[in-house]
């Protein structure tokens, strides 16, 4: 027993942390049961809310693994003057409040610089752009700080052959680095993805909660626990566990299949 | 030609140190020294892949400003890193797709029949055996035909009775080729069977480098001797001159060397005797000349026996001597521990050293 007592720790915190999730998502259910509906079921409401989620949260993961790519190869293969500030900059994002995030996004488009983005690239505050934008620069340096990580795991011998090979660096980069490191860069980008799904705080203070403009699911939640609309509530919780669970499992098999 | 000139590096604490080398073209050159001497770093160097103090030309073409993929330099590396993502044909295509060579399909025919590998172009990396990747990962540097080639310990991961063929046929085909090959190894016998001349490299610095025999037989400090495993090194005194001699005192055994200019009596220092330098004194047979001098009656106290030559060791007085010959011989002259005989060194072949203590 005093051999195995940590492998049986190990199990015994898996079981508790199994049985909480069980009670919570039981907890929910059984609310769901005893809470009637206080309104008619606005199931347009709900379906905008989903496409607004997965359109965006997708557009960001996309956007931000394209951005992540090249700077977290750089982080990984280069050493340079203030990196570390750099790097500390990459993670403030993951450290700091995504509340405190939105009101400085929100601050900078009261500005005169802000007001002229806004005119080259139509409004931002309050609008899908903003809730593009808050999700941005929320996941954006996980991005680059996990497809950085993805790159200090690829053996950087490879590419060191490759140059006696006679490729340069482009060349090493797209026929050895990336290939090499697609299965971790691809694993990067569905937690992104699910990251930027669950965005609420910088999102709400910079787009807003408007019904049908800028309400994505998490600030659907918000808005039906704040109208007291538990049933409702529950609804949309369930349906992201679900969109979550199928993140998860698309996680899984992309891993398997690569 | 490759040439090596005041060649530093530094990474951390480790330095090497003025490395000054020149290898002739079409030459097999044998870089030799333990693990951990900075034998694979001179060879990063040499590709460009450290930022190194000195010069390195070849054929009278500076490299040092130079990157790795603009040197032309082939490279196979100990563990052959062959690209997991890729097929077997693939990989060996590599350096043609990148440089957009023509000819592609007719060099890899040529490549393929030339190291036997015609049959795993189709085969994933992963499936294929420790040979099999040598002579893809080879195949690979080879086919863009560079005009250096460097072997960092190729035969390190490949079992003995194969290492001993692939010797032979990876220097075969290299000669064939008419490329210079500087390889890297820790193995003596590997250096002294296959190199035209050898390196010795201990913490980043060369000791030595000549004819593999020369190295073997004349060792040039005693550095070299403990790395070739001799045994036989004894502290003593110069005691005396005569004839061209010098005589050595070692605990009590006086040697007889030959009169090595640089050396006094009185002086300090280390008698070194290879092990196969040592003969069995036969009372049936004539004693040579140069083995009259330094006859001594000793008794087996060791012995060990390897796959077809044996180590004895005998105990003369106070020094114990290391005998190293065929096993048939310890068998044809009924050699048992314990059994006292005469032995006596080949005087030209005892070597002297400074001693320092």
């Amino acid at each position: 027993m005093k051999n195995n007592f940590f492998p049986f720790l190990g199990f015994l915190v898996i079981a508790f942390v199994l049985l909480f999730f069980l009670v919570a998502v039981a907890g929910v259910v059984y609310q769901l049961r005893i809470s009637p509906p206080q309104q008619e079921f606005n199931f347009s409401e709900v379906l905008f809310a989903i496409k607004l989620s997965l359109f965006s949260s997708l557009a960001v993961a996309i956007f931000s693994v394209l951005l992540a790519i090249p700077s977290g190869y750089v982080l990984s293969r280069y050493e340079f003057w203030g990196k570390e500030v750099v790097e500390a900059v990459m993670l403030l994002p993951m450290v700091v409040s995504p509340i405190a995030l939105g009101a400085v996004l929100l601050m900078f488009f009261n500005t005169g610089a802000g007001k002229l983005l806004e005119k080259i690239f139509g409004p931002v505050v309050f609008s899908w752009r903003g809730i593009i934008l808050a999700q941005l620069v929320i996941v954006l340096g996980l991005a680059t700080t996990l497809i950085r990580t993805v790159f200090d795991y690829t053996p950087k011998e490879y590419e060191e052959i490759a140059r006696t090979l006679g490729a340069n660096g482009n060349q090493v980069f797209w026929r050895i680095s990336l290939p090499l490191a697609k299965k971790g860069i691809l694993a990067a980008a569905v937690l992104v993805w699910a990251r930027a799904l669950g965005e609420f705080g910088a999102t709400v203070t910079l787009a807003g909660a408007t019904t049908f403009k800028t309400e994505t699911l998490p600030v659907a939640i918000f808005l039906s626990l704040a109208s007291a609309d538990i049933y409702q509530t529950i609804i949309l919780i369930i349906l992201s566990l679900a969109l979550a669970g199928a993140i998860l499992f698309l996680l899984k098999f992309s891993l398997k299949r690569s | 030609m490759l040439k090596i000139e005041n060649l530093n590096f530094q990474v951390k604490n480790f330095f090497l140190k003025d490395i000054n080398l020149e290898i002739a073209e079409k030459e097999y050159f044998l870089l030799l020294g333990p693990t951990g001497s900075g034998k694979t770093l001179f060879l990063r160097c040499v590709m460009g892949l450290e930022k190194y103090r000195g010069k390195i030309s070849f054929h009278g073409r500076g490299l040092d400003s130079l990157a790795t993929e603009e040197r032309g330099i082939g490279y196979l590396p100990q563990n052959y890193l062959l690209f997991p993502h890729l097929s077997v044909r693939e990989n060996i295509l590599f350096a043609l797709e990148v440089k957009n060579l023509a000819e592609k399909e007719r060099r890899l025919a040529e490549i393929a029949e030339l190291l036997g590998i015609e049959d795993l172009l189709k085969r994933q990396v992963e499936r294929l055996s420790g040979g099999e990747k040598q002579r893809v990962a080879l195949a690979r540097t080879l086919i863009a035909q560079p005009r250096l080639l460097l072997l960092d310990e190729p035969f390190a991961a490949i079992d003995v009775g194969l290492k001993h063929y692939l010797w032979f046929e990876l220097k075969k085909i290299l000669t064939r080729l008419g490329t210079t090959v500087i390889q890297v190894t820790h193995d003596i016998e590997e250096a002294m069977t296959l190199a035209d001349r050898v390196a010795v490299m201990f913490a980043g610095k060369i000791y030595q480098w000549g004819l593999a025999s020369e190295i073997l037989l004349h060792p040039a400090s005693l550095a070299v001797v403990q790395y070739l495993g001799i045994k036989n090194v004894f502290a003593g005194k110069i005691v005396a001159e005569e004839k061209s001699q010098l005589i050595v005192n070692c605990s009590g055994l006086n040697f007889f060397v030959p009169g090595y200019p640089g050396f006094s009596v009185g002086q300090k220092v280390f008698v070194v005797i290879r092990p196969q330098s040592v003969k069995i004194i036969k009372e049936d047979v004539p004693v040579r000349p140069e083995l009259k001098n330094n006859i001594f009656v000793g008794q087996i106290v060791e012995n060990y026996f390897y796959s077809d030559t044996v180590s004895i060791f005998v105990r003369v007085g106070e020094i114990v001597l290391e005998l190293k010959f065929p096993t048939v011989i310890y068998h044809r002259y009924k050699l048992c521990l314990g059994k006292t005989l005469k032995i006596a060194p080949w005087q030209p072949d005892i070597l002297l050293y400074p001693g320092n203590f």
